[in-house]
């Protein structure tokens, strides 16, 4: 689970205090990036996305009235802003061929063990707000219900959506496992 | 097939292997001083206005001016309106004898504007007033044309009344009045009268540009045109010669 930052240093940021924000920008910042980028799958993208949520949260964050609600809300702010990154960027990441990308390593034990690549271009075959739900399920550890909050559906969209994605993923990279061994044995044969 | 927890090991071991840019505080709090961007405006539908240029021309009085001179406002009037590329596009119509369409957006977004000219086997084509003054919602050019020599020199154009009224002037002190009307025909639509702007150009005797200004129209009713000369110092068989030279014919008089 991500770092969640101090109440006492949110509210501080909340009263101006120039340290305290910084120190609240440093804490969400991992966060911020991991996020945008597993939503929009690009580094330069997800960056610029990050530093707008954050300079979303030093324009915003005074008006915020549950401190104790950061979390969500910030979570929101990178959502919303990884959205328009990708609006202005015109990416279609689900027509992207994942036979070009996918790659799967099998251990030694039989176990699939799947690269970054792999599962980064898994997720970049899902619809984008598959992909939300997905993320802030999975990183951000967050249930249906405070997803829901953050993307401003209702939580039966939300269940859905990661039904959906889950299997989605699961075929997409399930195939991958099933067939490597599979491919093993030919070569053992061969 | 992947559990629930390996998707979950997966997305977590994906996007924590990649590194992470440096934060930079700088960049951030002067992003978040810069004011942020208004969202786009969104495209208003059904507001699209119209501007016909040179089609208001009286056909009497279209008869009578230079295609040259009617060219040249054209052009003017559409780089004044939709920049310097309008010279392109309207050169091009030209050439290929086609109709031309111009769009602008205007402050908002929104297409505000759209400029209809009509060409035929290269020339500016004559279209009855009525029909220009209902393709036209927004902006209506009215261009005072040259007019033979026996015309004298255009003078300005008002517009009173629903009747636009072009005065020639003969010499330094006689003046002939142009007058277009509307008929007793019942219009069949209506047109924002508030909205109309008109043009007028001056031409020279070979059909050149003299000068040309904007003028504000009050409004403007449908109907068939009808050419009324008139002048206190002018005799009737003058105006009737100078009427039929220039593709009139007279419908009537009263002295």
């Amino acid at each position: 689970m991500p770092d969640s930052p101090d109440l006492a240093c949110v509210q501080a940021a909340q009263a101006g205090t120039r340290e305290a924000l910084d120190a609240l920008l440093t804490t969400c910042w991992p966060d911020a990036y991991r996020i945008a980028r597993g939503i929009v799958g690009e580094n330069a993208l997800a960056e610029d996305s990050a530093q707008e949520a954050c300079a979303q949260v030093v324009r915003t964050i005074s008006e915020l009235r549950e401190p104790a609600a950061f979390r969500g809300w910030f979570y929101r702010i990178v959502v919303n802003a990884a959205r328009a990154a990708m609006r202005r960027e015109r990416r279609h990441r689900q027509s992207l061929p994942l036979d070009e990308h996918i790659e799967r390593q099998i251990g030694d034990d039989g176990e699939a063990t799947i690269d970054r690549v792999g599962i980064e271009s898994a997720l970049l075959a899902l619809p984008s707000m598959q992909r939300e739900a997905i993320v802030l399920h999975y990183y951000a550890d967050l249930n249906s219900k405070e997803i829901a909050r953050v993307v401003g559906v209702p939580d039966g969209t939300i269940r859905y959506r990661l039904f959906l994605a889950k299997r989605r993923l699961r075929a997409l990279l399930g195939e991958r496992c099933n067939a490597a061994p599979a491919m093993t044995e030919v070569n053992g044969h061969a | 097939m992947p559990n629930d927890t390996t998707l979950r090991s997966l997305i977590h071991a994906a996007l924590d292997s990649s590194p992470i840019p440096e934060l930079d505080l700088t960049t951030i709090h002067r992003r978040a001083a810069q004011p942020k961007r208004a969202p786009a405006p969104q495209l208003r539908k059904r507001r699209i206005a119209a501007i016909v240029l040179a089609i208001a021309l009286p056909t009497v009085a279209f008869a009578a001016t230079p295609q040259l001179g009617i060219q040249a406002t054209l052009r003017r009037l559409a780089i004044a309106y939709f920049g310097p590329k309008a010279e392109t596009s309207i050169e091009h119509g030209y050439s290929l004898g086609r109709p031309r369409t111009f769009t602008s957006p205007g402050p908002l977004g929104r297409v505000n504007s759209v400029k209809v000219i009509l060409f035929n086997k290269h020339q500016v084509v004559a279209m009855p007033l009525a029909m220009a003054v209902r393709r036209a919602s927004e902006d209506f050019h009215v261009i005072v044309p040259s007019v033979p020599a026996a015309w004298g020199k255009p003078g300005s154009a008002t517009y009173v009344n629903n009747t636009i009224d072009y005065t020639y002037l003969f010499g330094s002190r006689e003046s002939v009045l142009v007058t277009i009307a509307k008929t007793k025909r019942t219009p069949s639509r209506q047109v924002k009268p508030h909205k109309f702007q008109g043009f007028t150009a001056r031409f020279n005797g070979s059909g050149h540009l003299i000068s040309s200004h904007l003028m504000h129209i009050a409004g403007f009713s449908l109907g068939d045109e009808i050419l009324t000369l008139a002048s206190p110092n002018i005799p009737i068989g003058q105006l009737d010669a100078i009427g039929t030279a220039a593709g009139g014919r007279e419908i009537g008089h009263s002295n």
